[in-house]
């Protein structure tokens, strides 16, 4: 999975939330190693919704504080599913890799 | 954020799809405002990262929305229209890829399967584009770049407005009135640059800035360490103080933070270490940054009109240019009032002047010149690969024909020629760029000493965009001419004419070739005209016999100029010494050599005490000095002996002199007022009652072979005042060429400077090129120019008129059938190519005649509509047309009708 899906996944998964507020969010869930520029993150999410991963909120819907005029984004059950099937895979991909760290170092 | 960044990142922004654009461009703007604050928050550097960050985003999420194979973007919020149930496949695993990522991939596989092609195109357009980037990036780093100060837009330079022209420095008074008396500035500074001896023991010299209090405030900087001057450092008799320099503080103090208080010895004079500067600091109005700054502590004698002083002012916070103008324009009448004897009918005002005007001046011209001529080469590399791309478009036409009749678009054929441009400007860029990267080391080598700035030239995002310009530029342009035939819809012509070789095609690119033959012309024109600038100063004759003749410092003895006797006995061992030798046929010292500066003086004549000139070329010379420099004496008699100090004064002067004052009289016996101007005389002590003249000499080309020689007045060296008595050089005529003179004046001198500075034993042939470097350096970079673009032309000509050849086959070989003689053909062939040339030629004699005038300050005795040249260059440009279609033209005459006739 591309890494931007992931990190806007993942960020989706606690809240819902809007632009400015995941490019934040990622940059901490991330350590500050993954920046989302607003080219890309507008883009992907665009791409999430178009798969049908997450879902852009009605005017009703969305949360009315301080950033009324931002559009709102919510997670999907598909989008967990993603989410859910790519950390499987790499924690499996972890496992090995601790399992022949750990083979090494005996 | 500035509004230029905001307006880049909108047009960024047009690289996304328009629905995408329209739904979130006002909130990638915010982000990206947000962004970039806060990158500013921690550093300028932060930020500007920042910016290229979000700019190569927003490109790069462009290219790869447009080429995403996807359903149409919906527009409308809450747009999951799927049904849950059943997720969508992913689209990268979708079978049909949408039109510009297909039409890139097709041309990618045309250009791989042509591999001699798109060589071919690479290398032309990489040529071209590579050349322009080096170009642009010396015009980057000496003009367009900012200077390196800290909020660069409020600092100006204030200097005295010529009309025509600026003079960069002030007399001292007047830049203590100023500073005194304008308000529209926050700080004003002047300063000048000198190298000092900053370690006696190993003779290290230090670059020194000698500023006055408020300079770290014009160009906004703080010492990181310490503090700056103040007011009290630049008063005379204050303790000696000094900032320096960060990389000095890290090399010789090792970055110890306790350097404050510890002292730094400058030719000599312990300074006590006040402050540390930032290492950021970099002044590009002097060759070298300051490695110590020590407070000038000017002295503002308003007779001192000898010394002048630059201005450099920091402007107060948004201050108007109006209110500055007339700021300047009030203390401007305030001076005349306060000092009326200081001013006088020539007294010009203070006008704010930027640094280019001032520093970068000349070379603008020069790089503005080149700049344009890469620009042209361009253009024919551009129309070069045009050609190549309509060839093999023809040579494909048959296919193209094909795939048009099974439905695809003029539009979708059309495309596809420009992806392929595009590709082919892509690979050229990155090629480009590369060479780019040594012609600017070539560039930067070449140039004659003193480029600004030069330091500053190189790669950077600004570059690397303009190389990206031009390659997107050239790629549509190469591809957009190409394509005309496909977008004018010849298929049924081209399907009718796959199996005869048609001449569709030939009339776009018969325009291609002229338009080469009328740009290598102006080209032409352009280099020609400056070898010729070369080739008449080098005609000029400077006055003195170069040949043979050698020219050097004297050197200091390595125990000083005291414990040797003084300057003027070691001037006189060194002479014997010199004169001694047997392959020095003369040798003299003087005050300085022909096309090296010296000083000029203000000179009255005696008689007639209006009659005074500012500017006479000044030069106190030792006996046998005329005849070391093979200068003749026309009247009167030259110095002798008798001639020294004490004895009344006298002087040579040059016929220039003699011509301006004394026309049809005699100059012997007349008396002249050295150093005496409008009465008065600039240093006291250089009244010695007048001066007689004794003889006069021929002219000598002293300031530059380009300037007609200038009145001179030559005095004998015993006699020349203190006040400008400075160590001489020595000129040395050998005896013969060959004789080894100069190998035997170095060892002479090497025994004099011991462990000290050996100075440069130099030919004054050397010189002579030296002072001719900037003008070889025009005509032989143009030179090279005109040379890519014409062979550049040779090449589109002969595949011009070997395509049309290639293509007429079975016509050439029905009219020799037929009975067409050898002639009949090569005209025939030759006409393809010669005609458009010609026409060319004639467009571009005229573009050149209506050019070359840009040029003219770059010229010296050639007009810029030269005849000569112009003629020159259009038989070059024939001859070399001529050539390049004879090749094809012998293909041609020997066609055998059987072969060509036979079915195919």
């Amino acid at each position: 999975m591309k890494k931007p899906w992931f990190f806007i996944l993942l960020s989706l998964a606690s809240r819902d939330r809007y632009g400015s507020d995941i490019q934040e969010d990622v940059r901490t869930l991330s350590d500050g190693d993954v920046r989302l520029w607003p080219a890309t993150l507008y883009g992907s999410l665009e791409e999430l919704v178009e798969r049908g991963w997450i879902r852009e909120l009605d005017g009703a819907e969305a949360p009315a504080d301080g950033a009324s005029r931002s559009r709102w984004y919510a997670i999907q059950p598909e989008g967990r599913e993603a989410l859910r099937s790519e950390v499987e895979r790499s924690d499996a991909v972890n496992r090995v890799a601790r399992r022949r760290l750990g083979r090494e170092r005996a | 954020m500035s509004p230029l960044v905001r307006r880049l990142y909108r047009w960024a922004l047009v690289a996304l799809p328009e629905p995408i654009r329209t739904k979130h461009g006002d909130a990638m703007a915010a982000l990206f405002a947000r962004d970039v604050a806060r990158a500013r928050e921690r550093s300028r550097i932060a930020a500007a990262l920042a910016i290229a960050a979000g700019l190569w985003d927003a490109l790069r999420r462009g290219a790869y929305e447009r080429l995403r194979p996807s359903a149409p973007h919906s527009a409308s919020p809450g747009s999951t229209r799927r049904d849950p149930a059943h997720p969508s496949t992913p689209a990268s695993r979708e079978p049909f890829m949408s039109g510009l990522l297909y039409d890139v991939r097709f041309a990618l596989r045309g250009l791989v399967r042509s591999p001699r092609f798109t060589l071919l195109a690479v290398v032309t357009l990489a040529l071209g584009i590579g050349a322009n980037v080096a170009l642009f990036s010396v015009v980057h780093g000496v003009v367009l770049r900012p200077l390196p100060f800290d909020e660069p837009e409020r600092v100006t330079h204030v200097a005295l407005d010529y009309g025509a022209g600026r003079q960069v420095t002030v007399p001292a008074y007047r830049f203590e009135f100023w500073s005194e008396r304008s308000r529209v500035f926050e700080s004003m500074a002047t300063w000048r640059h000198t190298s000092m001896v900053g370690d006696e023991e190993t003779g290290e010299r230090l670059a020194v800035l000698r500023v006055s209090h408020e300079f770290l405030s014009v160009v906004g900087r703080e010492p990181v360490l310490g503090r700056d001057f103040t007011a009290a450092d630049d008063v005379s008799g204050s303790s000696e103080v000094a900032l320096i320099g960060h990389d000095l503080w890290r090399t010789r103090f090792g970055g110890d933070r306790g350097v404050l208080g510890r002292s730094i010895e400058l030719e000599g004079t312990p300074r006590t270490i006040v402050g540390v500067l930032p290492a950021e600091f970099d002044f590009p109005q002097e060759p070298e940054t300051g490695d110590v700054l020590v407070p000038l502590r000017l002295v503002a004698d308003p007779f001192d009109e000898g010394e002048n002083w630059p201005i450099l002012a920091r402007l107060a916070p948004d201050v108007e240019r109006s209110t500055v103008r007339a700021d300047l324009e009030r203390v401007h009448a305030e001076f005349a009032a306060a000092h009326p004897e200081l001013v006088d009918d020539d007294n010009r005002p203070l006008v704010m002047a930027s640094y280019q005007e001032l520093y970068v001046g000349s070379v603008v011209d020069v790089l503005w010149v080149l700049m344009a001529a890469t620009g042209l080469v361009l253009v024919i590399a551009c129309a070069n690969v045009a050609a190549l791309v309509l060839a093999r478009g023809s040579s494909r036409a048959g296919e193209m024909a094909v795939r048009a009749a099974l439905g695809a678009g003029r539009g979708r054929i059309a495309r596809h020629i420009v992806a392929e441009g595009l590709l082919l400007g892509g690979a050229a860029c990155l090629v480009g760029l590369a060479l780019a990267g040594v012609g600017v080391d070539l560039l930067l080598g070449l140039y004659p000493g003193k480029l600004p700035r030069a330091a500053t030239v190189g790669m950077n995002p600004g570059v690397v965009l303009y190389a990206v310009m031009a390659a997107l530029l050239t790629g549509t342009g190469c591809g957009l001419i190409a394509a005309v035939p496909a977008l004018r819809g010849r298929v049924a012509g081209a399907l009718r004419e796959s199996g005869r070789g048609g001449t569709g095609r030939g009339g776009l690119r018969r325009l291609v070739l002229a338009v080469e033959a009328a740009v290598s012309v102006v080209l032409l024109v352009g280099a020609g005209l400056l070898v010729a600038t070369l080739v008449e100063i080098r005609r000029v004759d400077p006055g003195f016999e170069v040949e043979g003749l050698l020219a050097a410092e004297l050197p200091m003895p390595s125990g000083g100029w005291e414990s040797a006797g003084g300057v003027g006995r070691v001037e006189e061992l060194v002479l014997e010494e010199l004169r001694a030798l047997p392959a020095v046929a003369a040798a003299a010292a003087a005050s300085t050599y022909p096309l090296r500066r010296g000083w000029n003086i203000p000179v009255t004549i005696q008689s007639r005490p209006d009659q005074y000139e500012g500017a006479v070329e000044w030069r106190s010379v030792s006996s046998e000095y005329l005849e070391t420099l093979g200068v003749s004496l026309v009247r009167g008699r030259t110095f002798t002996p008798a001639d020294t100090e004490g004895t009344p004064p006298v002087a040579l002067v040059n016929e220039a002199f003699v011509e301006r004052y004394f026309p049809g009289e005699s100059a012997i016996g007349q008396r002249i007022e050295i150093g005496r101007y409008d009465g008065r005389y600039f240093r006291p002590e250089l009244d010695v009652g007048g001066t007689e003249i004794i003889g006069v000499i021929s002219d000598v080309r002293e300031v530059d072979l380009t300037v007609d020689p200038r009145r001179t007045v030559v005095v004998p060296a015993a006699q020349a005042p203190a006040a400008l008595r400075a160590p001489p050089v020595l000129v040395v005529r050998s005896r013969g060429a060959g004789s080894g003179a100069a190998a035997a004046v170095r060892t002479v001198l090497a025994d004099v400077a011991g462990a000290g500075p050996m100075p440069e034993v130099r030919t004054m042939t050397e010189v002579i090129g030296d002072s001719v470097a900037e003008e070889r350096f025009n005509a032989l970079l143009m030179a090279i120019l005109a040379g890519v673009a014409l062979l550049l032309t040779a090449f589109g000509i002969y595949g011009v008129v070997s395509y049309g050849v290639r293509q007429r086959r079975r016509e050439i070989g029905i009219r020799v059938a037929l009975g067409a003689g050898r002639g009949t053909v090569a005209r025939l062939v030759m006409g393809q190519g010669m005609v458009p040339v010609l026409l060319g030629l004639a467009v571009g004699v005229v573009g050149a005649l209506g050019l070359t005038r840009f040029l003219e300050g770059l010229l010296w005795g050639v007009e810029p509509t030269d005849p000569v040249t112009i003629v020159a260059v259009a038989l070059q440009l024939a001859a070399v047309a001529a050539l390049a279609s004879w090749l094809p033209v012998r293909e041609a005459t020997r066609i055998d009708p059987n072969h060509s006739l036979r079915p195919e």
